[in-house]
């Protein structure tokens, strides 16, 4: 399962709010919150693609400015490539 | 042992974040020791968006496992947007080309390597040969390396003798180049990111950063939080997550910002606001050409003559714009007119002007530019730590490789054009060629490229890394062409895209990390990369594909590099161009420890943070001050540039602003960021952001799906009311990233008459319930 580090930067305020929303959101755990309204969590899905799914769900929480993404490790998701395009005959 | 790895990776991702974050945390040692295990770490720009985020990719059995923002990175400071999550699923897609592809009838076949190039080759001689090189093209990218820019212009220029070379960058930033030219002499910014730290005061026109931009907004963010006195001031036809953040919204009709920068100019013109000795000493005035035609038909002839005024005659022409003008235009109140002039004159604030899109993709897009300028030049407030107008770019290397490189119709590398011979004989020399070998006609711009397709005047065109048959405005006349196989098209691509529909050969490419690069961003900022992984199955890089063609049409001795050799080969001789011009590279090495460096790089190997400054730039000397060197007699120009309306405006059958962009999580056509399923459900395919007003008037509800028309095209959108962008009453808004849903095809194919720029932001339409 993929696992990422992200910064959640809140408005001012709003922090522990958004801290405590996003605990709850299955596969995301706070690791804390700094004072300068800073959010630190750590997200895990099944998939990248649902990885990314909570982080677009992090940023639309209110009061939430931005989120970023320090550290993406997905060393165990099965990479499928390669597909050849050829169209079906 | 699994729960063990799991952890320490958590605690690793966890640890990544406080630091980035500026709050180390206890025993972030035993994570990174953890991390490290079987994991190669090395650097590169990211692949998306022109702000040039500094990334570390984790390499492990021969493929990407890991992403991190870098640490070490000025940029983005160990910080990525969202568009980090889609580095490796831009990679790993699992529809990749993996082999060449040719047309049989309808269908696309498999083809070695030779076959392909073998009938590429005879394709391209056999048009040069009948109807001349100009009836040939390359169409290229700001995506493009530099290596694969450099290689593209030395084929076509100095090689099979067309200007007939473009990038998708038209569409983005050539209204911005022309401005940077006949303003300062010199293509990209004065100032860089270490504007946003230090300003206190940010003006947006019709940018989107918090979206388009999002970790140079969240610079502009950490400063604001940072200093209460930090003032952004968002100027747009939509509200956007970027107003959220701002401390004054201000709405404006399409088109409205012509009239309201003129009025700005007039109140410090009016009020004796400006700067009378920096005008004195730095400034020049202009007046160019007005009342010219948006293109509409082809091969309409335009272009800009520029007459001498003085500053006197500049007050004159400049009366009439007074606030209510500027109001009645512009929809922004007169009393703001007057408010933003004092806010852009106030000493003791240091401000900055911030746009992209907006403004450059605009039928007078090179005016607003301009517009731009005479505010920063008539007070003075430019060429300052913390205080300049900063043009925002879209591509990775919208910079390094469209306008350094000079992969457009008319330039040749480091700010050179092919009209001029002077110009044309320095490339030759370096290029070691005969100087009559590069055509002084300027080629195809990117619209009048694709429409000579449509006439039959150009035959063979070679697609590589863009995507134009989902992203040029008034698409189906193209896409039409294409396919009635008009022109013999070849794309080189990483996956499936509505242009390799309409390919005759479809080459599979090399991308990001499965090759070595540099890209060059809005800072002027170039990264250099290395290949960390191989390319699936048989895909190859451009540079690559284009040199084997280039051997195939008797032209390989153009690129004399030796295998081992090859970048640093070609880097240098590229850099001979830039030396001594003020846009001065580095040698090949320096760039691989460092996180890019911004040109001119000095002797010692130091960057320079801002042009044209005594205590930055080493072409000004220690006392000169501030010196706009590469501008005629040293001296900007300001421009006369008058109010003219859009090519297309609302009216009774088509009353809705129609305006085309992106938003945070894809990017452009969504060749990359699209390979993703899920993320489609999170952020479903294109909608139509419509105003509530309007929607009720309409009698449509939030989801309801509607009929989008414009005179040149229908489409069906899923109404967004409320949504996270919200458009003024009378316009409407859509991204272009979807491929199910071909947004482009309503979009007008006028441009700006000097940077042959097209408008994807005007034009009109009308919406009914579906």
């Amino acid at each position: 399962m993929p696992v990422s580090g992200v910064v959640i930067r809140c408005q001012p305020g709003s922090e522990v709010q958004i801290a405590e929303q996003a605990g709850q959101l299955e596969g995301v755990e706070v690791h804390g919150v700094l004072p300068d309204g800073q959010v630190i969590a750590v997200i895990e899905a099944v998939s990248v693609n649902a990885e990314a799914d909570l982080a677009t769900k992090l940023q639309q929480l209110e009061g939430a400015i931005s989120i970023q993404v320090a550290y993406h490790n997905f060393e165990d998701v099965a990479h499928e490539g390669g597909a050849d395009g050829t169209d079906k005959a | 042992m699994e729960l063990t790895r799991r952890d320490f990776l958590k605690a690793s991702a966890a640890a990544a974040a406080f630091a980035a974050a500026g709050a180390p945390v206890l025993a972030p040692r035993i994570a990174e020791a953890a991390d490290d295990k079987g994991i190669k770490w090395d650097k590169a720009p990211c692949r998306y968006c022109g702000v040039g985020c500094c990334v570390l990719v984790g390499v492990k059995n021969g493929k990407i496992v890991a992403t991190k923002g870098d640490p070490a990175g000025p940029v983005n400071k160990g910080l990525n947007c969202i568009k980090g999550y889609f580095l490796s699923k831009a990679l790993y897609g699992k529809d990749r080309l993996t082999h060449p592809l040719i047309r049989k009838g309808n269908k696309m076949v498999k083809a070695s390597w030779d076959e392909a190039l073998d009938l590429i080759a005879s394709k391209y001689k056999e048009a040069i040969a009948k109807t001349g090189p100009d009836s040939v093209a390359i169409y290229g990218s700001g995506q493009w390396t530099v290596f694969e820019g450099y290689t593209a212009v030395k084929l076509f220029k100095g090689g099979i003798g067309t200007n007939n070379v473009e990038p998708n960058a038209r569409l983005c930033m050539a209204s911005a180049v022309v401005a940077f030219m006949n303003t300062f002499g010199s293509d990209e910014p004065m100032g860089c990111y270490d504007d946003l730290d230090l300003g206190d005061t940010f003006i947006l026109w019709g940018a989107n950063m918090a979206e388009a931009h999002p970790v140079l907004f969240s610079r502009l963010i950490d400063n604001k939080l940072k200093n209460p006195k930090v003032k952004i001031i968002d100027i747009a036809t939509r509200r956007t997550r970027t107003t959220q953040m701002a401390d004054d919204y201000i709405p404006m009709y399409p088109q409205g910002d012509l009239a309201a920068l003129n009025g700005i100019a007039h109140v410090i013109l009016r009020d004796k606001l400006y700067d009378e000795a920096f005008v004195a000493k730095h400034v020049s005035f202009k007046r160019g050409t007005e009342n010219q035609p948006y293109g509409l038909k082809d091969k309409e002839a335009a272009g800009d003559k520029p007459e001498n005024i003085d500053f006197a005659k500049y007050k004159e022409l400049m009366k009439p714009f007074t606030p209510e003008w500027a109001e009645k235009l512009s929809g922004i109140p007169a009393a703001k007119i007057e408010e933003l002039a004092k806010l852009y004159t106030d000493k003791s604030r240091k401000v900055n002007t911030l746009w992209t899109m907006g403004v450059n993709q605009h039928v007078r897009g090179v005016w607003v530019n301009n517009l731009i300028y005479n505010l920063h030049l008539l007070t003075g407030k430019i060429g300052k730590k913390g205080e300049n107008p900063l043009s925002l770019t879209g591509q990775p290397s919208a910079c390094g490789t469209a306008r350094e490189v000079g992969t457009f119709a008319h330039r040749l590398p480091a700010d050179m054009v092919v009209m001029n011979e002077a110009h044309r004989k320095k490339t030759a020399e370096i290029w070691k060629i005969d100087p009559a070998k590069i055509s002084p006609k300027v080629g195809l711009h990117t619209i009048e490229m694709y429409r000579a397709i449509d006439r039959g005047e150009l035959k063979c065109l070679w697609i590589q890394c863009t995507n134009p048959f989902q992203s040029i405005p008034n698409l189906s006349r193209y896409r039409k062409a294409a396919e009635a196989r008009k022109a013999f098209i070849v794309v080189s691509e990483i996956y499936p895209t509505k242009s390799t529909e309409v390919a005759d050969v479809i080459l599979p490419s090399a991308c990001w990390v499965e090759k070595e690069g540099m890209y060059g961003n809005t800072e002027r900022r170039n990264q250099q990369w290395f290949k960390m992984v191989e390319p699936p199955g048989q895909a190859k890089e451009d540079t690559w594909q284009l040199i084997e063609f280039a051997k195939r049409l008797g032209l390989g001795h153009l690129f004399p590099y030796s295998q081992k050799g090859f970048y640093k080969e070609m880097w240098e001789e590229y850099r001979s161009f830039t030396i001594g011009t003020g846009k001065d590279l580095a040698p090949y090495e320096t760039y691989f420890k460092v996180r890019g460096l911004r040109w001119p790089v000095k002797a010692n190997g130091q960057e320079t943070r801002w042009r044209y400054v005594d205590f930055d730039d080493p072409y000004v000397k220690p006392g000169e001050g501030l010196k706009f060197y590469k501008a005629p007699g040293n001296k900007a120009s300001i421009w006369y540039r008058p109010y003219e309306p859009p090519a297309e405006s609302p009216d009774k059958e088509y009353p809705f602003w129609y305006c085309t962009g992106r938003l945070l999580e894809h990017w452009h056509t969504a060749t990359m960021t699209g390979r993703v399923p899920e993320l489609k459900r999170a952020m479903p395919g294109a909608t139509l952001e419509i105003h509530p007003e309007d929607a009720a008037r309409l009698g449509i509800k939030n989801r309801d799906k509607v009929k989008v028309s414009s005179r040149r095209g229908s489409i069906i959108l899923t109404a967004e009311i409320n949504g996270r962008g919200k458009p003024e009453k009378g316009n409407v808004f859509t991204t272009f990233f979807d491929e199910t849903k071909l947004i482009n095809d309503l979009c007008i194919d006028a441009f700006d008459p000097i940077s042959k720029e097209p408008d994807f932001k005007k034009c009109a339409v009308k919406i009914e319930k579906a």
